[in-house]
This record gives structure tokens, C-alpha cells and sequence, in this order.
């Protein structure tokens, strides 16, 4: 409490703005501002979030460091950040011992409940099983993965696996590259002669944008194939990357993501005002944007609500919350300290944007463990398939033929 | 679509908690739910289980608790407090398949249930494999006796006494062992074996 009668929360906001991961982050470390200057305006100077901003710039061990400074030295009960799971398994210990909540953002393998995390981010049954499913029932289940060699390839593709053989599918082929590779043109060789009904990518950063682009090459080179024949799909893909990729290799690629720039809701079209409105018309922000925002959202309006900063009464607050977020209505669900997200499937369309071809029905309950996993009540059926269109892109003319 | 049940899937599973109520109990109560197991609990003064229709039981290691007297042919998990040796022994006997360490948070028990039910199924092969190989280790013996017997009446050599052996176990659908015996017993067999 300051004299005038005014509570300061401090709020500790922890991403790698610098090293692998730095593009990525300033995304979510703008959003999580925005949506922490919006629960300021709105409590009207009787609270005022104020944003600890330290950047572990990619070291994995000055995210524990930098954790305890914003605990320690700066009094933050809450934090909002960490991209990879191996960053979240580092400050892990830290929050657990000093019972401080961390917001995380970023969607992730699963398997995993910490009583002092809230989990923003899409779990496994949110993102990688609508695919799995969506290839069941539209595709000849004649998967390719290709993914950087660590954690999230392995736990996604190990899923992918388990639902694709299960059903009687075939996975043609898994090769992995050490993260940060970008030499994949036998990659891509080896897919084009294998002819895969569809790629699995869990490719990462540039070894991803370099894997569009050479795909993209190869397809054109090939006389009796058609962009589209053999579509790439993603878990990861955002709107962002698609800049990076550059058209026309960006375009017609197949997604799975609970939030897209282009989703026609009020509450989205007034989230992309305001983030363009301060930090610049041509910002683009992603699925992990969206999710930090929810981060300081969800973290504000509980404070609000229950008057104080500690944990208990804040986690409990923003148990009993149920927000209109860009993508949805969100809300938390106590038994798993994950979200009700929407999970959703779209395709890459000219202009880096998407366009989505199926939702899911309702928000859907967090699954980390995927306990539900041989459970689709809410899966993707025979949705028919998204194909270009013609204005797509000048050198892309043929429409995307998706094997059924 | 009918998909194969993942190998580390454990919802529907029904666990048996034996430890009194504490901070330790309810975090592991409110985990099983997260894997969709169901449990029942049961304090450390109530006697032991004897039905059945649990598919994994946790105890308390810090308590002496029975369970010599629980007949529950499942894989165990000990949650451990207290690692002083006198507890260790004792938590020894016991044979956990995986252990637990007290404060118990969310890590490492989805990976202790994992572990227990394969150290489980790995430990009942052995004990069947060893069964097997003690019973025949039992008749070696009698298939020497049973060997020399055929090779003396019929002439025939080792190999060929061994061949004629496995030939009529293979028709008698029996064991080389068991028709050993059976030769060894009634000598006038061994004749007709050839």
C-alpha cells in the first residue's frame, strides 16, 4: 500500500526477449502489458499491476535465477512467462517452495499439474488430437513427421502415433533434426518420394521456415505434383511465421491452434485494435499473444475480485472466473489448474493469415493427461476439406486436393 | 474408430489409498481424479484389505502398517516419509513395485504409477519363467534315467534317445520332464517308446 491508499501488485513478467526464442516472446511480454494496462484502467487507480519485466535471454539456467530476483527482490507473487517446458521445469521448484503462481502462457506436450501453475496455453488434448483425429477422418492415414529433435516432437508425434496406428493408420516415417538445423532438403527429398498422404512438422524457428520454403521449391519442381497435394500440418504454425516463410511457400498449410488473428468475434477485433493501436499497425499477433493476454486478464480480474494478492485467494477467484477472450469463452478448470479452450483447424491462406474450416462445438475441458484419449465425443468428423482458391496466389493455380 | 488403449493409460483403474487423512493423502487423492483413476481410502488404524477389485494399492510407509495380512495381488506403492534405515528395512520387506517421497506434489506420481505397474508385470513373468525352469531343474534326473533307459533297450544313441523323447512329449502333448517320469515309473514303456 502506498500513502495515497493505492495497492501495487507487482507483476513479474518472464520471456526471453533475446537468444532462440527472442522474436517469439516480445509478442507475448506486449500482450501480457496490454492486458495488464486494461485491468488498470478499468480498477481506476485502486490498484495499480505494476510489470517486472527480466529477460533470461534463452539460458536455461537464468530463468531460476531471474525467478527468485522477481520473488525476492521485486515481491512478485504472480508471474507471467515461460515458453519452453524446459524453462517452466526450472522455475518449477522456485514457485512450489515460495508458493508464487506463474501464468503460463504456451501451449505444451501435457503431463504435467503443478499446483502453482495456470495453465493459459492449449493442452494436448486441445491441439494435437483435433488434428489427429481430422486426419482420421479426411485422409488416408499415411503420416510423415519430420520435427526438431527434443521434447514436444516427441511427446506430439508419440500421440500421434498411438491414435493414426491405432486406427490402422501408418507413420511412413519419423526424422528429426537437432534444433536450429536447416539443411532438410533430403528431408524434403525423401517425402517426395515416399509420398506421404500428409507431413507431421514439429519443426521449430528457421529449421521450420527453411522446411516450408524447400518443400515449397521441390513441389513445383515436380511435374506430377500440385502444391497441396501433399499438405503440411502443424500444431505450432502461427501467423507471424507465416511472414518469416514468405508466400507463396506460406500458403495451404493446415493448422491446429485455439486462437487465429482472423477469428469474427467483437471481443478478437477489439483485442487487434488495441494491440496494433500501440504497438504498431503492421504487429501481428499470434496464438501465444492471445494467451498471455488471458495470462494478465485472468490474473487482473482476480485480484480485483478477491481484494489481495495472495495466492490462495487469487487461484480461488479465478477458479470462479469465466472470461471473453479474443478466442472465446475461456475459463479455468479447478481439478486441473489447465483452461477450457477451443480447439480449432485452419488453413493457410494468401495475405498471412488463416482461415478456419472447423471449431470445436463448446470450449473444451483440459485433458493434460490425456486420460480421455480413446474418448472423440468432440472430434473433428468428415468436415470436408479446405482448398485454395484461386486468387490465392498467382503461381499457385491448382485447388489443394487433400486425399480422402 | 476403435484405437488400441494407450500402454500408460490409467483412467478407470480403482486404487487403494491405505494412509490416514493429511496434506500428503489429499494431494495424491486429487491426482489419481486427474488420471481418471477412482481410489478408495483407508486410515492407517483399519485393518487390512482382503477383497478384491483394487488394481493398485499406495501405503503409508511411516506407518507399521499390516501387509503381510492384505491379500491384494497388486503392484504397491510406498509412500515414504522417513528414510532411516529401520524404515528402509521394513519398506524392503514390503517389496514396493515404486515409491512416493513425502511431501508428495503433483511430480513424479503419474511416473511412479508407470513404474510400478511395469516393475509389477516384469517381476509376475520371472516368477512364472522361474517356476517353470525350478520344475524342470526338479526332473533333470529323471530325463537322464530316462535317456540312459532307451539308449541301453533300443541301442540308439544319446541324440537319438533325446529326439525319441521330445518326438512323444511333442505327440502327448506333455513335457520332456513329465514323460521321463512316466518312463521311469513303468520301465515296460520305455520299449514301445521307439
Amino acid at each position: 500500500m502506498t500513502s495515497t491508499g493505492k495497492t501495487v501488485v507487482p507483476v513479474g513478467i518472464l520471456y526471453s526477449l533475446t537468444g532462440t526464442y527472442g522474436t517469439v516472446s516480445w509478442d507475448m511480454v506486449n500482450s501480457a502489458l496490454l492486458g495488464l494496462d486494461e485491468c488498470n484502467e478499468r480498477l481506476e487507480g485502486r490498484v495499480e499491476f505494476r510489470p517486472v519485466i527480466l529477460d533470461p535471454g534463452g539460458r536455461l539456467s537464468a530463468y531460476a535465477e531471474h525467478c527468485e530476483t522477481l520473488i525476492r527482490d521485486y515481491g512478485c507473487r504472480h508471474v507471467i512467462g515461460c515458453y519452453t517446458s524446459a524453462a517452466r521445469k526450472q522455475v518449477l521448484p522456485i514457485l512450489e517452495r515460495t508458493n508464487t503462481l506463474l501464468w503460463h502462457s504456451a501451449r505444451y506436450e501435457g503431463f504435467e499439474a503443478s499446483e502453482n501453475v495456470i495453465y493459459i496455453g492449449a493442452a494436448p488434448n486441445q491441439h494435437i488430437v483435433p488434428l489427429a483425429r481430422y486426419v482420421l477422418a479426411n485422409m488416408a492415414p499415411e503420416i510423415f513427421c519430420v520435427g526438431s529433435n527434443y521434447i514436444w516432437t516427441w511427446e506430439t508425434n508419440r500421440v500421434l502415433r498411438d491414435l493414426i496406428v491405432g486406427a490402422g493408420g501408418r507413420i511412413l516415417a519419423q526424422r528429426l533434426v537437432p534444433l536450429g538445423e536447416t539443411g532438410i532438403d533430403h528431408i524434403v527429398n525423401e517425402i517426395l518420394t515416399r509420398r506421404p498422404a500428409a507431413v507431421f512438422n514439429t519443426l521449430v524457428g528457421e529449421s521450420s521456415y527453411q522446411f516450408f520454403r524447400s518443400f515449397w521449391r521441390a513441389v513445383s519442381a515436380t511435374p506430377d505434383l500440385d502444391p497441396g497435394d501433399i499438405p503440411i500440418l502443424s500444431c505450432s504454425l502461427c501467423e507471424p511465421e507465416l511472414h518469416l516463410i514468405g508466400e507463396p511457400a506460406s500458403i495451404g498449410h493446415i493448422t491446429s491452434a485455439v486462437y487465429f488473428q482472423s477469428l469474427e468475434r467483437a471481443e478478437n477485433k477489439d483485442f487487434l485494435k488495441r494491440y496494433r493501436a500501440r504497438f504498431g499497425a503492421h504487429t501481428s499477433p499470434s496464438v501465444d499473444a492471445e494467451a498471455a493476454y488471458i495470462c494478465a486478464k485472468l490474473l487482473g480480474r482476480a485480484i480485483a475480485v478477491s481484494g489481495t494478492d495472495a495466492v490462495d485467494a487469487v487461484r480461488t477467484a479465478a477458479f470462479a472466473d469465466t472470461f471473453e477472450a479474443p478466442q472465446g469463452t475461456v475459463r479455468l478448470d479447478p481439478e486441473t489448474n489447465h483452461s477450457y479452450l477451443t480447439p480449432r483447424l485452419a488453413i493457410s491462406r494468401a495475405g498471412f493469415q488463416f482461415e478456419t474450416f472447423w471449431e470445436a462445438p463448446k470450449p473444451i475441458k483440459p485433458d493434460p493427461y490425456l486420460a480421455w484419449l480413446d474418448d472423440d465425443r468432440d472430434a473433428p468428423s468428415l468436415i470436408g476439406h479446405p482448398s485454395y482458391r484461386s486468387d490465392d496466389a498467382k503461381q499457385v493455380q491448382p485447388p489443394v486436393k487433400l486425399v480422402t | 474408430m476403435t484405437a488400441k488403449r494407450p500402454r500408460l493409460l490409467f483412467r478407470g483403474f480403482h486404487a487403494l489409498v491405505w494412509h490416514s487423512e493429511d496434506p500428503n493423502r489429499k494431494a495424491l487423492e486429487r491426482y489419481l481424479s486427474r488420471l481418471g483413476l477412482t481410489f478408495q481410502v483407508r486410515n492407517c488404524d483399519e485393518p487390512a484389505m482382503t477383497d478384491e477389485g483394487h488394481d493398485l494399492l499406495f501405503f503409508d510407509g511411516d506407518s507399521d502398517l499390516p501387509l503381510t495380512d492384505c491379500t491384494l495381488k497388486v503392484p504397491r506403492i510406498a509412500l515414504v516419509g522417513s528414510e532411516a534405515p529401520s524404515r528402509l528395512e521394513w519398506l524392503l520387506n514390503q517389496d514396493p513395485s515404486s515409491l512416493l517421497v513425502k511431501p508428495i506434489r503433483p511430480a513424479g506420481i503419474y511416473a511412479a504409477i508407470a513404474f510400478a505397474f511395469s516393475n509389477f508385470a516384469r517381476r509376475a513373468s520371472l516368477e512364472r519363467d522361474l517356476g517353470r525352469l525350478e520344475a524342470k531343474v526338479r526332473y533333470r534326473r529323471l530325463v537322464v534315467f530316462a535317456v540312459l533307459r532307451l539308449m541301453r533297450e533300443t541301442g540308439c544313441s544319446e541324440d537319438e534317445a533325446f529326439a525319441v523323447l521330445r518326438r512323444r512329449a511333442m505327440e502327448e502333448q506333455t513335457t520332456i520332464e513329465a514323460l521321463s517320469g512316466q518312463l521311469v515309473a513303468r520301465p515296460e514303456t520305455a520299449r514301445t517308446a521307439s
